[in-house]
Formats: C-alpha cells, sequence, structure tokens
C-alpha cells in the first residue's frame, strides 16, 4: 500500500447527488483529509443524476449503480451455480433460528453476477419461494408472493454483484444496500469493511413501510423484515461502526454488533468559522430556522410558532433559511400560510443564503424537524452564540440535555412558542447558557476531532494485513 | 388458544391479520376452527390503549381514507406523539405528515383542475388539523375563500354548497356571517333538514341551548320521514336545554357532550 490509503465510500440516495446531512458530512469528511484518497461507488434509483457538489479533487474515481438496471449484469447459469447450494444453505439457517454464513454464501457469487434469473430458471430456488409462499403467505396467490419476492430480492441482487472500485477499505454510510455492497466488496477483496450510521436505515426503511400506500399487507412484514435483517448483517459483518451518539450505538448492539466494535464519533463543525462570527444584533427579536422548505422540516410548525409569538410580540421576526425548491408545492404552501395569517411582513423565505450573515443577529435558532440525526445547526448556532429550540428528535434532546426549556414534542407549536418566549424573557441567563453552548460546541463538536478520528481509523483499518487477518478469522 | 406443542407442530405459519382473513384462512383449510375462533372473539377496538398498531398502520394504508377514519387516526396520532417513546413518536409524526402530504395533493391537483371538490377537501384538511388552530384555521380560510371564488365565477350553488360555507363559518367561529348565510339558506331552502341542523349548530356556538333544541323541534318538523329519530333527539336536547338554563354545574359540559355524542346529556 503506497502512503495515501484509498478509501471507498459506498453511499446509497446520497451524496453527491442529494444535499442534506449526510452529504454534507461525506463532503466534510473528503475535503477535510486530503491527505487519502477517495473513490465514490454510489447506488442510484436513476440513471445520470445531476451533481449537487463539485467533487473535491482527491476523490479519484466514482462509479454509479443503479438499482433494477438489468443490463449491466453478466448471466451465465453455470456460473452461477456455486453459488445455489450456499444462498439455500444461507436461507435453510435463517429459518431455523441460527445465523447464516454470509460470508462464505457472498464468496460463491461471483461480482458482476446477476442472479435475478436465475431465481427464476433455477428449480431449487423455484421450490425455496413455492414453499415460503405456502407456509407464510397461504391465503394469497402464489403470483402477488412472487412479485413481491422479485422486487425485494431484485435490489438485493444488485447490491450482492456491485463492483466497487478497487480500494484498501470499503466504508459504506447506511446499512441497506450500501452496507451490504460494501460487505461483497470486502469479503471478495479481502478488505476491511467500516459502516458508519447518521440515522438508522432499517428504522427510517420501517418508517417509510408503515405509513406508505403502495406496499400492503403481508408485503409490508417481508419488506420491513428483509430491512432489519440486511441491517443486522451489516452490524454483524462490519469490521468496525460508527454511531453519532450513544444511543444510536445501543440500537445497532440490540441488533447484533459487537460492543468492542462500535465506537461513537459525533458530528463536527469548523469551529473557528462558526465562532468567529461578530454578533450585531438587530431590534427585535430574530428567530431563525435552517433548513430546507420540505415536510420533513415541517416548515409549517415554525409559521404556527411565528403567529403565536408575534401575537404577543409584535416586534419578533422569523427567517426560514435554506432552498425552497425542492418541494416547490409545500413551498407554496407555507407562503400562503404566512399571507393567510398576515404575518408575511415579519416572516421571510430568505432562500440559500451564507447561513453566517444570519448567526451574527439571530436571537435564536428553532428547528422543527419530525426526524433529525445530530442536527449541525445547533452546533453552529452555538458556536456563533445562537441559542437553539428544537423537537425531541434524534440526539438533540441528548445536545440540550434534556433541558425541557428547550424542547418540545413534534408539531407542539404551542410549546415551542412557550420555549421562544421564554428565551426572550430571559436575556440575562441566557447569556449565561450561550456562554456554556459555547464551550460545549468546542469542545465536544470540532470538525477537527472528528476528522483526526477518522483519519485514524481508515489508517489503522487500511493497513495491509488488517482485512487479511479479518478473513482469515 | 393453541399450545405451543400446537403452534410448533403447525404445518403453516401464517397468522391472519383480520377477522375476514381468518374466515378466508379457515374455508380454505390453512388454519384450523381455533385460529379462527381466537382472531374472531380478540376484538381490540382501534381507539383503544394500548394501540394497536399493526389495525393502525393497516388503516393508514388504505387508499381514499374516508375523513371519520381519517379522524380517528389522527388523534390516535396526537396522542402518540408525545410518547416517551421516540421511535412511536416519530411514527407519529411522520404518519401526520403523510395524512397531510396525501391530502393536499389530492387538493394541488383539484386547484390546478379548478375543481368545485376543492372547497370540500380543503375543509376536510382543516379538520384534519384539528389539533393545531393555526393551520385548522388557515384550511379552513382557505375553503371558505375557494368556495366563494367559485362562486364568483358563476359556477353556480345549491344548498349543499351553502350547508358548506355554514359549516365553515361556524368552525371559525364566525358567528355571525354564518347566521346571515344560514337565515337567507334557510328562506330559500326551507324544507332543507342539514340547515336545520346547521342552525343548532349556530345556536349551540353562541351557548343558546333552548334555540338548539327550537332547532332540533323544527328539523324534526321538516323531516317528516325522519320525524321519530328527530323528535327523540329534540326532547333530548330539550331536557339538556332546560338542565342548561337552571345554570347547574357542569351542564354545559353536559350538553357539550351531546353535541358531540349525540346522545342525552342530562341522565
Amino acid at each position: 500500500m503506497n502512503e495515501k490509503p484509498r478509501i471507498c465510500l459506498i453511499l446509497e440516495g446520497s451524496y453527491p447527488f442529494i444535499t442534506g446531512g449526510v452529504s454534507a458530512w461525506v463532503q466534510d469528511i473528503i475535503s477535510g483529509l486530503d491527505g487519502i484518497d477517495f473513490v465514490l461507488f454510489t447506488i442510484s434509483p436513476q440513471k445520470n443524476q445531476k451533481l449537487r457538489y463539485v467533487l473535491p479533487p482527491n476523490i479519484t474515481e466514482h462509479r454509479d449503480l443503479v438499482l433494477g438496471d438489468r443490463e449491466s449484469g453478466r448471466r451465465s447459469h453455470n456460473e452461477g451455480r456455486p453459488a445455489v447450494g450456499a444462498i439455500l444453505a444461507a436461507h435453510a439457517r435463517m429459518f431455523s433460528g441460527a445465523m447464516p454464513n454470509i460470508r462464505e454464501m457472498i464468496s460463491r457469487i461471483p461480482e458482476g453476477y446477476d442472479l435475478t434469473e436465475d431465481a427464476v430458471v433455477e428449480s431449487r430456488y423455484w421450490k425455496l419461494m413455492q414453499r415460503m409462499n405456502e407456509e407464510r403467505n397461504p391465503a394469497y396467490p402464489f403470483s402477488d408472493y412472487f412479485w413481491a419476492w422479485q422486487s425485494a430480492h431484485a435490489m438485493l441482487f444488485d447490491a450482492l454483484r456491485a463492483n466497487p472500485p478497487e480500494a484498501d477499505l470499503y466504508h459504506a454510510i447506511s446499512t441497506g444496500f450500501a452496507g451490504l455492497a460494501a460487505l461483497a466488496a470486502s469479503v471478495r477483496r479481502n478488505k476491511p469493511f467500516l459502516l458508519t450510521e447518521h440515522g438508522l436505515y432499517h428504522k427510517e426503511r420501517e418508517i417509510e413501510i408503515r405509513k406508505s400506500q403502495y406496499i400492503r399487507g403481508y408485503q409490508r412484514d417481508m419488506w420491513i423484515k428483509a430491512y432489519n435483517r440486511i441491517s443486522g448483517i451489516c452490524y454483524r459483518e462490519a469490521d468496525s461502526i460508527t454511531a453519532l451518539f450513544e444511543e444510536n450505538r445501543q440500537k445497532q448492539l440490540e441488533l447484533g454488533a459487537a460492543a468492542d466494535k462500535c465506537v461513537v464519533i459525533p458530528n463536527g463543525i469548523d469551529i473557528g468559522r462558526f465562532a468567529s462570527v461578530v454578533r450585531a444584533p438587530r431590534p427585535g427579536f430574530h428567530v431563525g430556522l435552517v433548513g430546507r422548505i420540505v415536510p420533513i422540516k415541517d416548515i409549517k410548525t415554525f409559521i404556527a410558532v411565528a403567529k403565536i409569538v408575534l401575537d404577543r410580540y409584535s416586534d419578533a421576526e422569523f427567517h426560514a433559511i435554506g432552498p425552497t425548491d425542492e418541494d416547490e408545492g409545500y413551498y407554496e404552501e407555507c407562503v400562503a400560510l404566512t399571507e393567510s395569517l398576515r404575518i408575511s411582513d415579519r416572516f421571510h423565505f430568505t432562500g440559500r443564503q451564507n447561513v453566517l450573515e444570519y448567526y451574527s443577529f439571530l436571537d435564536l435558532m428553532l428547528l422543527t424537524s419530525i426526524r433529525e440525526a445530530q442536527p449541525l445547526v445547533i452546533m453552529e448556532g452555538w458556536a456563533a452564540g445562537v441559542p437553539s429550540v428544537t423537537t425531541k428528535v434524534g440526539n438533540a434532546p441528548e445536545m440540550v440535555d434534556y433541558d425541557e426549556r428547550f424542547l418540545a414534542p413534534s408539531k407542539d407549536a404551542a410549546k415551542l412558542a412557550e420555549c421562544v418566549i421564554w428565551i426572550r424573557g430571559h436575556p440575562e441567563e441566557m447569556a449565561e447558557i450561550n456562554r456554556a453552548n459555547r464551550e460545549k460546541a468546542i469542545s465536544r463538536y470540532d470538525k477537527k476531532d472528528m476528522l483526526s478520528s477518522y483519519e485514524k481509523l481508515y489508517r489503522r483499518m487500511a493497513r495491509p494485513e488488517a482485512g487479511k487477518r479479518r478473513w482469515r478469522a | 388458544m393453541e399450545g405451543l406443542k400446537q403452534l410448533l407442530s403447525r404445518k403453516t405459519r401464517f397468522i391472519p391479520r383480520t377477522q375476514a382473513q381468518a374466515l378466508a384462512a379457515l374455508s380454505e383449510g390453512i388454519v384450523d376452527e381455533s385460529v379462527f375462533i381466537w382472531k374472531a372473539v380478540n376484538i381490540h377496538p382501534v381507539f383503544e390503549e394500548p394501540w394497536d398498531l399493526g389495525e393502525v398502520e393497516r388503516l393508514l394504508s388504505k387508499e381514499d381514507l374516508d375523513l371519520e377514519t381519517t379522524l380517528l387516526l389522527m388523534t390516535i396520532f396526537e396522542r402518540l406523539i408525545r410518547n416517551p417513546d421516540k421511535e412511536l413518536a416519530l411514527f407519529a409524526a411522520e404518519s401526520i405528515n403523510a395524512v397531510e402530504q396525501r391530502r393536499s395533493k389530492r387538493i394541488q391537483k383539484l386547484r390546478a383542475a379548478g375543481s368545485k371538490d376543492l372547497a370540500r377537501e380543503l375543509r376536510e384538511l382543516g379538520m384534519i388539523c384539528f389539533a393545531r388552530p393555526v393551520l385548522k384555521n388557515f384550511y379552513l380560510s382557505e375553503a371558505l375563500a375557494a368556495l366563494r371564488s367559485s362562486r364568483d365565477r358563476g359556477e353556480g350553488s345549491d344548498e349543499r354548497d351553502e350547508a358548506l360555507e355554514i359549516g365553515i363559518l361556524i368552525d371559525l367561529h364566525r358567528i355571525d356571517e354564518a347566521k346571515t348565510c344560514l337565515t337567507e339558506a334557510v328562506a330559500a331552502h326551507p324544507a332543507d333538514r342539514k340547515l336545520r341542523l346547521l342552525a343548532a349548530k349556530e345556536r349551540f356556538a353562541r351557548r343558546d341551548f333552548r334555540g338548539v333544541a327550537c332547532a332540533f323541534g323544527t328539523a324534526a318538523a321538516v323531516a317528516a320521514d325522519a320525524a321519530v329519530a328527530v323528535a327523540a333527539d329534540a326532547a333530548a336536547a330539550a331536557d339538556a336545554a332546560v338542565a342548561a338554563e337552571t345554570g347547574a354545574d357542569g351542564e354545559y359540559e353536559a350538553l357539550r357532550s351531546f353535541w358531540s355524542g349525540g346522545r342525552p346529556c342530562n341522565e
């Protein structure tokens, strides 16, 4: 291995095509570790998506796997034959409640080989499918079961045949298909597998499935089980796992990760950049929300908070700072809501902006999201001297030390407004809290610490002997 | 209920989710009678704690959920959102968003098509947001604006639209406006029972309990085919109104409960 380790980041549905917390984190890691070469292997729902980031120069290669692209896989029944026994054995072990030997199974599936047709042509697979249907869903027609099985497994087969670029370490930024692709590469190329999770992939998919209208009946259980199993496999087989905070680490342990390979590496921000903001408060009371104008950020609740606060303090001003073009219908509804409430002169949709300008005069940051992992905006605000009020999501309650003065349940505009009003009414107490928050941001959430932790991890894991030791074991 | 041995020796791992499914499985010979009996008698109402999340989820996945079921689900989600279990709270928040998004998408389509159903859909969304007054009033105001602009465009209006408008005005607590509209509508359609019931609702919003009883009485008189049922309601309401007038503590609450539940209240 040369001096520069070559790390393959494996990503599903995020960087560099989608903006958001995970993508921003990936960009930070790559551009912050210029002594390391990165190659990207992305898993996408469609071809030729638009890049949303300028790729840093230390990305030396980018390969994209499109899920469901049947043309790119090889098919030759003879080539796939050795895999049949291993796959059936893995299923048999799984159904008996034992752990399947996934590494053994993957090692029998040739790289780039598409198993989809085998599942229909090979009689032993077909019988397995029939038996599963008879056992678990006998009240439904086999054709229903077959298509559900097919759509669930086709994506698994895509992940298993993945051929990411050569690297010294395969780093998946979620479990799911990215995790499976990283595991497959790790097994075939005898290299270590590092897994990082921001949210919990299987939990996020489970919620999506539960509220969806397009997956019905027993198929829901089938998908939920499939995602849980994939996460379980990734947790068991990864050589090292990182989580953003302890609560998520505990959930990884519950699903089979070994405690000694799970570490917490929190998010980090450029402390120097945000701490250097010169505060220049403006007249009135300014409340900001930094985020995309999309339903998951629950901007309507932010507007409802604005209305409640403005009814009491007419000098308050509200700023929704973030891109408005991701869900234009939702944005238009939000604008109509501010107009209908007659607060549009005190509520501003700023679009994409340099947040540093806003941190210089904001009196408070509000986070109304219904789902978050470990929000960077809270840390940024703290470093710049701006306190935060947040919904009880992800790591946010722990970040604010479970202090109810700064916390509210999701969608609870009245409680959020109460928090805003309390902060406005206690400037002296808040000055003290802001100082403590800044200290907390500096000591716990410095990006330098995060980068250094990952650099050490990369260099340790990417040593030539690291992968072999794991594989021999 | 089956013992463990029986469970393990069963040839199928299929567990029916609903009574209908259990019956179908029994008739196909997939499960035996005990499974059907177990499923048929173990009925847990969806609106009862501990919440049957499987059933909640099954309802949520239905396409074109009717308003009543949606309101029931939203009531459950509004409670779950405060659950200390963060996963449950997240499920509730995401589900509320999902319900609102489905309705919003429908509204966007109706708006684009210039459909007359837009106002009705907006009002329903307003009702769905019952726990968030700011949003509720916003959607109700939008519904009213849509209804009036459709009428201004000369798209015609019938007693159904008039009733919708009055209903929205009452929900928005614009009671005087509601009364004006109601007077005009009743004059135009004196035999419309729905308008008479709205009159009762309008008077109830003013806490004019004698007026409520009176409106029920009129409704009963104009609806000959439903006279018996309505008169029974009216009698109960009249009793409640008289009791309320005596000023006894809790009578207002009793009448309110009558209104929401449709049951006599002063017993």
